[in-house]
């Protein structure tokens, strides 16, 4: 599974997500049981570092949306910090409105 | 691989879908021609196309896979958009379906195989080819593409990755905007992160076809429901089609609202005719050994037994009910095939002429619909080539310049009436007749009445056509017609108004298996009467001289006891049943009145079969025969006779030795 590391909040910022290893469908379960756990220590809000992810599919993708549904209702995206090429290729083709995504953060990637 | 009896079975199922989906594909183009944006008809027509492309594949049928494909192009671009239906091309592809059934036909129905290529398929597929180059909207640039994707919640799990769907679109295409819906998302806790929640619209920017873009997806057969909408059909009507059933709709979109392709056909089961027969029969057998039944508990007065045997009874009524209703077919299959009948034929002789069709839903036995079918396209052709006008000639007498033909079929007294009726210039009677005189049919002196010069229209290589156009007027056809009519026990009639129109009246008998009857007992033997044409039953005065007045009406009357030549009558007082064809009446005199029953009509021997006044035999519970009047042809026996005292000539068969005594048979 894609390994999980919290990164408290600081002074401004929220609670950072980091993900790193692939996010598919074949990670899916686990990550999802792991999110639950964060979820129940710090209940948000969070931002999302993507820049150490792998692969990420369709399932990946859900659960990233799901989270950020989670996190700040339907209506607040969830804000992405850095993303790596291969996941700013996925959302940048789906254009999730879930999914803020700092352009900036996307070519520092 | 099959053995030859499967594969033939295998040819024999092709064949017939392949007659049914021409029929439907013809149908669609008609409702097409009419409303040509009628996409569920497209839809319709480019299925049938397609399945009997894919069938004659199967039997490698060369030929036939070649216009099927051709045909299945152009209708591909119609539902796109890319061309337009006019009338031309509903022609040519008028002239396809024809060409089509003229191959279905000529496949040899032991080898399946086909001859190659004739020159009237190359001028087809050329014309159709043709159509392509000069088509106004042939695919020019990319079009603009909605594609509304809703997913299975199974996709996931079953190893489909939809992005990659998408990314595969990328590459055909500009995507100009992907929306990822995420409606269905639940809450994190309660979601399961392999269960699909998400649904796509995308906008897509291609030269691709409709049929590609389907392809992206299809790997994933089953999984999803896509909707593609172009939106930069040629006219204002977006072609949309609803491709696929969705196995489970996620995020509420508005797809619901679209018109679904209802496959009705699916609720359907065929089976051989021969099967039905055989059941038909059986039932017509436990018909008959229950009535035995019925009688054997009678004589017993077993109170328990008569109840048990009563019960049995019902239920042996109901399934005679259900398996004669398998056979009968409503006659608006046979109908919906006018339309082009009438299409082609106005065309050819460059008339306006509107159809109109009534009692659609009326049911009778598949064999007569089948038989009926070219007697009434005779009748038809013959009444828009010589009963309806020219434009010309009915703006002149001060007529609609569009003529009115209109076919309709209905009940009466246990009969099925068929009638064709134009508004034309009606018979010329006049003309009949001296026609008639120079071919000997008739005396110059004669004094027939019109309805009777009329009938001499169905006499053999009689026509009064001026000139012979290429639908009738060849003089064959009307005697074919009548003939045709009479094998079925039928009969037909003509009401004509000279400059008014024309009715072809054609009465059939409902079906041809079994009857609600009326036991009636002359001299020693039975008979039974069609119950629907029994209006009442009366006492006979002890003399008859001539015909009876009946409330004022007179009643000719025959006597079955001396008609079949039976003896003497076996009592002093006798009854008379009064039955009714077609406004007329007539009185049977006979012995008993023995009651209704129902009952299965067995087809006479060949020996009997030419027997005037009798159309079947039947057998009662007590194991006697009873005979079936033919009351069309006994009303006919007294026309002839005209009340001369004549006995028929044919041999009557002597049932008597089979008799057994019982009064009350029923």
């Amino acid at each position: 599974m894609a390994s999980l590391t919290l990164r408290p909040s600081a002074a401004d910022t929220p609670a950072c997500l980091c993900l790193a290893g692939d996010l598919t469908i074949f990670e899916a379960r686990d990550t999802h049981a792991a999110l639950l756990e964060l979820l129940a220590e710090n209940p948000g809000p969070w931002a999302l570092d993507l820049s150490a992810l792998g692969e990420l599919d369709s399932a990946g993708l859900q659960l990233l949306l799901a989270l950020g549904k989670q996190l700040g209702g339907a209506n607040t995206p969830l804000q992405v910090l850095a993303v790596s090429s291969e996941a700013a290729a996925l959302i940048e083709l789906l254009r999730p409105t879930g999914l803020l995504l700092d352009l900036q953060s996307v070519c520092a990637g | 691989m099959l053995d030859a009896e499967q594969w033939q079975q295998l040819l024999q199922g092709f064949l017939e879908e392949a007659n049914d989906l021409l029929r439907e594909a013809e149908d669609c183009l008609l409702v097409l021609e009419r409303s040509p944006t009628d996409s569920e008809a497209i839809n319709a027509l480019f299925r049938s196309v397609h399945t009997l492309k894919g069938s004659a594949g199967i039997f490698s049928l060369e030929p036939l896979v070649a216009l099927a494909h051709h045909l299945e192009n152009r209708l591909m671009q119609v539902r796109d958009g890319e061309c337009a239906l006019d009338d031309a091309l509903t022609s040519l592809m008028l002239q396809c379906m024809d060409e089509l059934n003229v191959m279905v036909r000529s496949i040899d129905p032991h080898t399946a195989t086909l001859a190659p290529h004739t020159p009237r398929q190359a001028e087809l597929l050329a014309a159709l080819e043709a159509f392509t180059s000069s088509a106004p909207h042939a695919a020019q640039g990319p079009a603009v593409w909605q594609l509304a994707l809703r997913l299975d919640a199974e996709l996931l799990r079953n190893g489909f990755d939809p992005c990659a769907f998408i990314r595969y679109l990328a590459r055909l295409g500009d995507i100009l905007a992907v929306d990822t819906l995420t409606d269905a998302l639940p809450a994190l806790e309660q979601m399961d992160p392999e269960q699909c929640y998400l649904g796509f619209d995308i906008t897509l920017s291609t030269e691709a076809s409709r049929e590609t873009l389907e392809e992206v997806f299809s790997l994933a057969d089953g999984f999803y429901h896509l909707t593609l909408t172009c939106q930069t059909a040629p006219d204002d009507a977006p072609a949309t089609a609803s491709l696929r059933p969705a196995t489970q709709t996620l995020a509420p979109t508005p797809a619901s609202d679209e018109p679904r392709v209802v496959h009705t056909a699916s609720s359907l089961v065929k089976v051989a005719a021969h099967k039905l027969d055989e059941l038909i029969n059986l039932v017509g057998e436990l018909v008959i050994s229950t009535a035995g039944a019925h009688m054997q508990a009678m004589q017993t007065g077993d109170s328990e037994c008569i109840e048990r045997v009563q019960a049995v009874h019902q239920h042996v009524e109901q399934i005679r009910e259900r398996a004669l209703k398998l056979r009968m077919v409503e006659i608006g299959e046979t109908f919906n095939r006018f339309h082009r009948v009438v299409r082609d034929v106005s065309l050819t002789l460059n008339k306006q002429i509107q159809l109109h069709l009534h009692g659609g839903d009326t049911e009778l036995d598949k064999t007569l619909t089948d038989r009926i079918a070219d007697p009434l396209i005779h009748l038809v052709r013959n009444a828009i080539d010589h009963g309806i006008e020219s434009a010309e000639e009915r703006l002149a007498v001060g007529k609609p310049a569009q003529g009115n033909l209109s076919l309709s079929a209905g009940h009466d007294s246990g009969m099925i009436v068929l009638e064709i009726q134009d508004d034309g210039r009606g018979l010329n009677t006049a003309r009949i007749r001296e026609k008639a005189i120079a071919r000997g049919m008739l005396d110059a002196d004669s004094l027939l009445p019109d309805s009777d010069i009329h009938m001499l229209i169905f006499e053999a290589g009689f026509s009064t056509a001026e000139q012979v156009s290429n639908l009738s007027g060849r003089g064959v056809g009307m005697d074919v017609v009548r003939s045709a009519i009479d094998e079925l026990r039928g009969t037909i009639e003509i009401e004509s108004e000279p400059g008014k129109g024309c009715i072809f009246r054609i009465r059939l008998p409902l079906t041809l298996a079994i009857i609600d009857g009326f036991l009636v007992g002359a001299g020693a033997d039975r008979f039974v009467i069609p119950l629907d044409m029994v209006t009442e039953c009366m006492e006979a005065p002890a003399t008859i001289n001539g015909p009876l007045n009946l409330r004022g009406k007179p009643l000719p009357c025959i006597d079955l006891t001396t008609h079949f030549a039976l003896g003497v009558p076996t009592t002093s007082r006798r009854n008379i049943v009064v039955v009714s064809q077609a406004r007329q009446q007539v009185g049977l005199i006979v012995d008993r009145l023995l009651g209704e029953l129902q009952t299965v009509i067995k087809p006479l021997g060949q020996l009997f079969r030419h027997l005037n006044g009798i159309s079947g035999s039947t057998i009662l519970g007590s194991g006697q025969v009873a005979l079936i009047l033919d009351i069309a042809s006994l009303f006919r026996d007294l026309q002839q006779r005209n009340d001369t005292k004549h006995r028929p000539s044919a041999a009557i068969p002597n049932l008597s030795g089979e008799q057994t005594c019982n009064g009350s048979a029923i």
